[in-house]
This record gives structure tokens, C-alpha cells and sequence, in this order.
């Protein structure tokens, strides 16, 4: 891959503490067309990472470099659905950066935010309530929502968990189609499998263990080192089965 | 003969108060949609209960409530943040005790012989005691908290959503909360001297829960919310008419009787979220 280099990012540390760096050692270089996993476990530093790569973290050492607007894509598991709006008013949303305060969200905005919810193929369900959409619409109105910021950097955070295995499909399409218009797309996850899909993977554990093409970069001892104590390895180092303990 | 909807607005007394709870409700009704949804409703309980004993100061030294009430919010905001500060306390606890102490405190003051016979319509306020003054700085006072309510539309919006995502959007979650706070505070300052101390949480967060319950977008539920406050406000001062009971009280009660009314005939709780996965394998060919 030779597209244009879109992120440049070789962070020493960062963090919310100064004294207690969340992640360290990140060298990251992601061009256009490129989707990069960020592979981890839960509080290896994913979002993180996310963070330090929006500017949205206090402590930062090292330098960061975006070309293009970057969007982040949260999880939907956090966004609430007792909130009254429809599809279209989180797309909408969207629009809030580049819109000056004094001005009203104008026809302009919302035919952005409809041809944006058209390309994840929820055209149909732009006045559904947003509490009444499956977990995997909701993943694809708040990637929506990301397209109506017109970013070229998208920042997925977990957009596979807790979605149905259609939708995650639909996901990975709309990814494809992010790539072939010139998109760079980070996704967190913490799935190997996912990971191994995409064309790069940065394996994340507090550090950067390992970043390139999945078939160099997951290697057993990456995997180990990754998720430490979470990998069971199996069958003499054939299989490795991460065990993913949710907090609830 | 006079018609029993005009007559109880028939003097100048009620008038002023007609207009003072139309203007209670043009403020309190959106302001208490964003209070419902960052269920801060406990927050505006206690920044009314908080500013009693700046109420009782002024009123035994002689100077307007509105500036006994400002004073006793500041003192209020300074307890919570110091009481917050202490290592192991957490934030309701905080606003808790500093708030209890407060409102001890007020209740002592209020006790000494020198307090004017003030203190119902201090705790329990008094709409048809409004002056033409009062009146005007009611009227500034919500003009502004509506204008900053406009501005701050969209960064209220979007960190009530998702805070985690809004900075991504350009809204910061700590300042969005702090001004929503700020407001709250100035639409209380407005309300206490018609609603009193103790009611005027009522006009603030029942007709913006009974409006949610009804609406399924934002501008709807804002909408609908400044409706309902507008018609407890009234429908109160009708009550204390015809019923001959304190008008503060009446509004408080008509409000709760909305938000009461609203709970069989509003929809019932949209969609729960889909249950999370418990524990998940994921397997993997090893390299």
C-alpha cells in the first residue's frame, strides 16, 4: 500500500496521570485505504490510544500527526436510548463542528446527515427513534454519524461487540467501502479473528507489541504477550483461545 | 356577572402573578428537560435547599431575597466542591451533608425572634406577593437563562447522548454540565421567590419528565415541557382561587399532578437495550 499517509503517530507515553502512562512506545503510520485492528484486551489501552490520536488526552509525550478530519465512533453500548431522537438526529450531530452556534441546523445539514445514513444502508430508518434500532443499526447510524463530520481518519471503537452476526457483515462492507474511498479506519477489538481480517494489525497491551500485516504481526508470542494471562494456548501452541472476562 | 375564567386574574395582585408563572414557565419547562436528562433533578433539589439560609439573612437584614438567594448559592456550590474534595467522599454524599448543614443552619436563623413572619413565603413561596420589580428582574433573568439555553443546544445535546463521544463533536463534557449547573442555579434564583425554597424543584423537573414521556425528539419534548409548565403554573393559581390554598403549594401540586397523569398515558419505557454477551471464547488458529 502507497496511498497518501494520513496518521503519523510516535507516541512515548500518554495517559490521564503524568506519573502513570496508560500506553507507551506507539510508532504508527496508517496511509489512505489502509484498516488498521488495534488489538488488545480490555484496559490494554485501546481507546487510549483513540484519545491521544483525537488530542482529548491531558498528558501526551511524543508527536502526533493527522492529515485529514478524524472521527470517533463510540461504542454503542454507552450511548443511551432513552434520549429522544431518531436516526437522523444523531447523524445530524455530526454536522455540530463545522456549524457556527448562532446558525440552526439547515436543510443543507440534514441532506448531508441522509446521504450519510444511505451509505450504511439505513436510508429507511432516518425517523426511527434511535432506543428503537437493533445494536447493529445503532453501530451503523453512529458510523454515519462519523461520515457526516466528512473525516477521512475514522476511529472505531468496538464496533463488533454485542452486534449480530448480519449486522457485523453490514459493518465490514461499510468498512470496504470506507476503504475504497480513501479512508484511513482504526478498529479496536479485542476479537484475533476480527483482527486477521484487516490490513494491518497493532497489537496493544499497555505498549505496542507488534504492528504490520496480521500474518507477520500475530505471531503465538505476540498473542502471548498481548493478552498475557487471558491466552490459554492449546495443542501445543496450534490454538489460542482468549477467555474475555465483561465487567457488569 | 364575571366569567370564572377571567376572575381570578381580575386584579393586579393576580395579574403579576399570572405573568410571573407564564414567565416561570417559559424557563423552568426547557431548562427542566436538560435537568431530567442528565438526571441532575437531585442537583436542582438541593441548590434550592442550599440558598435557605441566604434567604432567611436577607430577609432579617432587609435586603432582596434575589440577593439572600444568590449569596446562599454560592455558599452552597463552595460547601459541595469542598465537602467533594475530601478523599472518600463521593459527590452525592457530598452535596448531601453540605446540604443538610445548610438548610439546619437557615432553620436555626429562621427560628430567631427578630425574622420577620416571612419564613412560609420563604420556604413555600408566594406568587401573588410579586412586584412589578420583581416582575422585570424575573422576566431578565429568564431571557437570559433561555438565550444561553439556545446557544448551548447542540453541546448539551450531544454530551447528554454520549459524553465519552461528544469532545469528538466539539462538546466538552465538563463544561456542558458545569453551565447546565450555572443555569439551573440563575432559573432557581428566578423561581424561589414565586415557588419558594422547598416547591420550586416541583415546577422544574415534573413537567419536564411528564413532557419525556410523551415525546420522542428533543424540540417536541421542549415543547411540550414549557406547555405544561405554563399549565401547572396557571392551573395552580386557579386551584389557590377556588380552593382558597397557598399559590406556591397549588402549583406544586397541580405540576406533580401532571407529571402523575402522565405516567399511565405516556408511552411506556422505549426498547430495553439487548442483553450483553456474559463471558466469550474466541478461538483462533495459533501461528
Amino acid at each position: 500500500m502507497s496511498g497518501e499517509e494520513l496518521i503519523r503517530a510516535e507516541i512515548r507515553e500518554a495517559g490521564y496521570d503524568a506519573l502513570q502512562p496508560a500506553i507507551r512506545g506507539i510508532d504508527l503510520s496508517v496511509v489512505a485505504g489502509e484498516l488498521v485492528a488495534v488489538l488488545g484486551p480490555n484496559g490494554g489501552g485501546k481507546t487510549t490510544l483513540f484519545r491521544a490520536l483525537l488530542g482529548e488526552i491531558p498528558h501526551r509525550r511524543g508527536s502526533v500527526r493527522v492529515a485529514g478530519g478524524i472521527a470517533y465512533v463510540p461504542q454503542t453500548e454507552r450511548s443511551r436510548l432513552d434520549f429522544p431522537v431518531n436516526a437522523l438526529d444523531v447523524v445530524v450531530m455530526g454536522t455540530y463542528p463545522k456549524l457556527p452556534w448562532y446558525r440552526r441546523v439547515g436543510s443543507a445539514e440534514r441532506e448531508l446527515a441522509r446521504r450519510s445514513l444511505a451509505r450504511v444502508g439505513l436510508a429507511g430508518e432516518a425517523t426511527t427513534p434511535y432506543g428503537a434500532l437493533s445494536g447493529g443499526q445503532r453501530q451503523r447510524v453512529l458510523i454515519a454519524r462519523a461520515l457526516a463530520q466528512d473525516a477521512r481518519i475514522l476511529l472505531l471503537d468496538e464496533p463488533l461487540s454485542g452486534v449480530d452476526r448480519p449486522s457485523t457483515e453490514r459493518v465490514l462492507a461499510i468498512l470496504d467501502d470506507l476503504r475504497r474511498s480513501g479512508c484511513a479506519v482504526l478498529i479496536a477489538t479485542h476479537d484475533i479473528q476480527q483482527a486477521r481480517r484487516f490490513d494491518s494489525v497493532l497489537c496493544l497491551n499497555r505498549e505496542q507489541i507488534a504492528c504490520g500485516p496480521p500474518e507477520s504481526a500475530l505471531t503465538s508470542e505476540v498473542l502471548e504477550r498481548t493478552y498475557g494471562a487471558e491466552l490459554v494456548v492449546l495443542d501445543g501452541g496450534e490454538r489460542a483461545v482468549v477467555v474475555q472476562h465483561h465487567a457488569h | 356577572m364575571l366569567d370564572p375564567i377571567t376572575e381570578p386574574f381580575s386584579h393586579g395582585i393576580a395579574q403579576r402573578a399570572l405573568v410571573e408563572v407564564l414567565v416561570l414557565g417559559a424557563v423552568c419547562g426547557p431548562l427542566g428537560v436538560w435537568v431530567v436528562l442528565y438526571r441532575q433533578s437531585y442537583a436542582a433539589e438541593s441548590i434550592a435547599h442550599g440558598m435557605l439560609p441566604g434567604l432567611v439573612l436577607a430577609a432579617l437584614v432587609g435586603v432582596p431575597l434575589g440577593l439572600g438567594a444568590a449569596g446562599g448559592l454560592i455558599v452552597a456550590a463552595a460547601a459541595i466542591s469542598l465537602a467533594g474534595r475530601e478523599r472518600g467522599v463521593g459527590s452525592d454524599a457530598a452535596v448531601a451533608v453540605a446540604i443538610t448543614a445548610l438548610f439546619g443552619a437557615g432553620a436555626l436563623l429562621a427560628l430567631a425572634p427578630e425574622v420577620p413572619a416571612r419564613l412560609g413565603e420563604l420556604l413555600f413561596g408566594d406568587p401573588l406577593g410579586v412586584t412589578a420589580t420583581d416582575l422585570l428582574a424575573s422576566a431578565a433573568l429568564a431571557v437570559a437563562v433561555l438565550a444561553a439555553l439556545y446557544a448551548l443546544h447542540r453541546p448539551l445535546a450531544a454530551v447528554a447522548f454520549d459524553p465519552q463521544s461528544a469532545p469528538s463533536i466539539g462538546a466538552g463534557p465538563g463544561r456542558t454540565e458545569l453551565a447546565l449547573l450555572v443555569l439551573l442555579a440563575l432559573t432557581t434564583l428566578v423561581a424561589v421567590q414565586a415557588l419558594g425554597n422547598l416547591l420550586v424543584v416541583a415546577l422544574i423537573v415534573a413537567p419536564a419528565a411528564a413532557a419525556l414521556r410523551f415525546a420522542s425528539r428533543l424540540p417536541a419534548a421542549l415543547g411540550l415541557s414549557v406547555a405544561l409548565a405554563i399549565a401547572g403554573g396557571v392551573g395552580g393559581l386557579y386551584v389557590s382561587h377556588y380552593l382558597k390554598l397557598a399559590a406556591g403549594a397549588s402549583i406544586a401540586l397541580v405540576a406533580l399532578a401532571i407529571f402523575v397523569l402522565s405516567l399511565p398515558l405516556g408511552r411506556s419505557a422505549r426498547r430495553r437495550p439487548e442483553s450483553r454477551p456474559g463471558p466469550v471464547e474466541v478461538a483462533t488458529q495459533g501461528s
